[in-house]
Formats: C-alpha cells, sequence, structure tokens
C-alpha cells in the first residue's frame, strides 16, 4: 500500500511534463489518469506474476518501486505512442513545410536561441510555457533560467551558478514542481469546463436540428 | 534467443531531461512527504487512494466474475489485505485494552510525545484564557518537554 503515492505522484509527475513540453492535449482523449496508471500497474504485477528479484531484502520496497515505476513508464510510452496520431500540430508542419508555408509548430516558437539566451530551441520553448508562471517568484525565476540558459541538468552545477547550495536548489525544485502542478491542475478543470459547456451548447441545436 | 533487458530504457530526448532537470527526478517522490505535497498540489487526494485502489480492484474482480464466472485468487488475497490494511489505518477499529496495554508499556509513549501535549483544559466558546492560565500551561508543558529529553538522554 505505502507504494500507491509514490507510484502515483510519478504518473501524475509524467502528466505534467506531457503538459510542459504541450503535448498533453492526447491524454484527456485516453481516458487515464494517474491514479489509473498506478492501480493499473500494481494490479498488473500481481495478476501477471511479474518476476521481481531485490537486490537485497533491506532495499525491498525501493527496489520494488523502482521496478514498478519502469513498467508504469514502459505502459505511458505506449498509450502515448497508441495516440501519437492526434498529434496533428506536427503533420501539420511538415505538411505545411512541403507546401512552402509557416508552419504553426515553428511559428509557435520565439527566435530564442539566437536573441534570448537559452540554450537551444527546446529550453526555449519550455521557458516560454514555465517562466510567465513564476513571474512573481524571483527565486523560481532564476532557477528556470540557470537550467535553461545553461543546459544545466546538474543541480551542483545550477548551485554554482546561482551561488546556493545544492539543498536550496532542491527546495527550489520541489517548490516549483508543486506549483506547476497547481497550474496544470487549473488547465485541466479549464479545459474540462470548457469541454463540458461546449457540450451543453451544442445539445439543444442537435435536439432542434 | 537473448533476453530481454527489463532494465533499459531509452535515453530521453534533451527536451525530457530539461524537464526533469526543472521538476525533479522520479525518485524524489521515495519521500513520502514530498510525494503527498505533490499529489495534492495536483488534485489528488493521497489519504484516499488505498479506499479508491479497494474500488478499482472490486471492480477487476466484478468484471472478472461477470466475464468467467470467478475470481483469481491473485486478485481476491490482495483485495483481501487491502481491506484489512483499511480496516487497522481506522483509529476506530484500534482494541481499547490493546491500546491501554501499549500505552503502559510505553510502546506509545514516543508516538505521543512526538505529537506534542494536549492541554486538558475545555473552555466555553468564545471565552479567552487569561494570560496568568495561559503562562501556567506553558510553564507545564515546558517541564514536561525537559522530563522527556532527560529520559531520552
Amino acid at each position: 500500500m505505502k507504494l500507491l503515492v509514490p507510484l502515483t505522484a510519478c504518473a501524475a509527475k509524467w502528466f505534467l511534463a506531457e503538459g510542459i513540453l504541450g503535448r498533453d492535449d492526447i491524454l484527456p482523449a485516453t481516458g487515464t489518469s494517474p491514479k489509473e496508471f498506478a492501480f493499473d500497474t500494481i494490479l498488473k504485477f500481481i495478476e501477471e506474476g511479474m518476476k521481481f528479484r531485490p537486490k537485497s531484502p533491506e532495499t525491498y520496497e525501493k527496489d520494488l518501486f523502482n521496478f514498478l515505476r519502469k513498467v508504469m513508464w514502459h505502459d505511458f510510452l505506449d498509450l502515448i505512442k497508441r495516440h501519437e496520431y492526434d498529434r496533428t500540430d506536427v503533420i501539420d508542419a511538415v505538411k505545411a513545410v512541403e507546401d512552402e508555408q509557416p508552419g504553426p509548430v515553428m511559428g509557435e516558437l520565439p527566435d530564442a536561441s539566437a536573441g534570448d539566451g537559452f540554450y537551444s530551441l527546446e529550453a526555449a520553448a519550455i521557458a516560454r510555457k514555465v517562466l510567465p508562471l513564476v513571474e512573481d517568484d524571483p527565486e523560481l525565476k532564476e532557477f528556470i533560467e540557470a537550467v535553461l540558459c545553461f543546459g544545466c541538468w546538474k543541480r551542483e552545477d545550477v548551485a554554482e551558478i546561482l551561488g546556493i547550495t545544492p539543498q536550496e536548489v532542491t527546495y527550489r525544485k520541489n517548490r516549483l514542481r508543486v506549483r506547476l502542478a497547481s497550474w496544470y491542475r487549473s488547465v485541466q478543470a479549464s479545459r474540462k469546463w470548457a469541454s463540458t459547456h461546449e457540450r451543453e451548447g451544442q445539445q439543444p441545436s442537435a435536439r432542434t436540428g | 534467443m537473448k533476453e530481454k533487458d527489463s532494465n533499459h530504457q531509452p535515453e530521453p530526448a534533451e527536451e525530457e531531461k530539461l524537464v526533469e532537470a526543472l521538476i525533479g527526478p522520479d525518485e524524489d517522490f521515495e519521500d513520502e512527504e514530498c510525494a503527498e505535497e505533490y499529489l495534492t498540489a495536483f488534485g489528488i487526494d493521497p489519504t484516499t487512494l488505498v479506499s479508491e485502489f479497494k474500488e478499482h480492484l472490486q471492480e477487476k474482480a466484478r468484471q472478472h466474475q461477470a466475464e468467467s464466472g470467478s475470481v483469481p485468487d491473485s486478485l481476491s488475497n490482495v483485495l483481501r489485505a487491502v481491506r484489512d490494511h483499511i480496516k487497522s489505518s481506522d483509529p476506530m477499529n484500534v482494541d481499547p485494552d490493546e491500546h491501554i496495554d501499549k500505552l503502559l508499556s510505553g510502546q506509545l509513549a514516543r508516538g505521543a510525545s512526538a505529537g506534542g501535549y494536549a492541554r486538558a483544559l475545555r473552555q466555553k466558546e468564545g471565552e479567552e484564557m487569561c494570560e496568568e492560565d495561559e503562562e501556567l500551561l506553558d510553564a507545564l508543558e515546558a517541564e514536561l518537554e525537559g522530563d522527556d529529553q532527560k529520559s531520552a538522554q
């Protein structure tokens, strides 16, 4: 039972990551939620009798968490791949290039790598999404910029750039994660609200038409 | 045939690495508090996960029952374990005699002191405690905490 919370949190983090990368539009269509991912993974482990061997009895729980996390991750990737055809923006972009028209994906991206000083185009795209959400928090803004301008993956490197301790980097990372989770939650709630009202708006006309 | 390596994971793309650098690795959730805080912000109540998991299992059991007329042993065993877990974690199901025995034998002493001292004082609604009483209670609490620290050393 102890693994339910960390596994669900992992799945919820992957949903958030898809949201940050702007690829979460397919997730509602799959009809799954982070909770269901965690539940189904544990159920799969129980029902299919998966082979699991812990490194040692002392690390049993940690090893099982890592094992189930990997199983769940593969299922998550499968789900995304199965619904990949829904990513019409990418398909349109290719088509647009062929037709010598400006592609919506490239058109959405600012000229970031040249002017804004971000590490890469990918970093610039993430910054465009995330930075406006932390406008009121200079510490988080500074942390995001350190990661996305310098392409720092390691917390020690970020700590050195910002002149803070690695522990403080972890605090900021945790704070950012919680903040982005709230943002993701509100985005999903507004999408749900919009789709419900859209359906409600369509119903009378469907009846009359 | 070569056995599939279950630990092999493809190298994440750069954008995924950047996102991970911002929001941290999955391993962060080995810390229960961290996982709970994140889930709450995400809109998932971590305290109801076990009971929701039980409902999920029950639904699966019903499906098995409808499709094949029986529920696999593995599933019914887990369902039973989950029910037992829920039952044992409910404070209303604690056996009072056993609880008192544990209290007297000191098995629950650590948990009690970690939670602080409950002031056995009930006021009437809207009535504020006078400063003198507040000081007395503060002094008593400090004294009790001091005793605890001495006994711990």
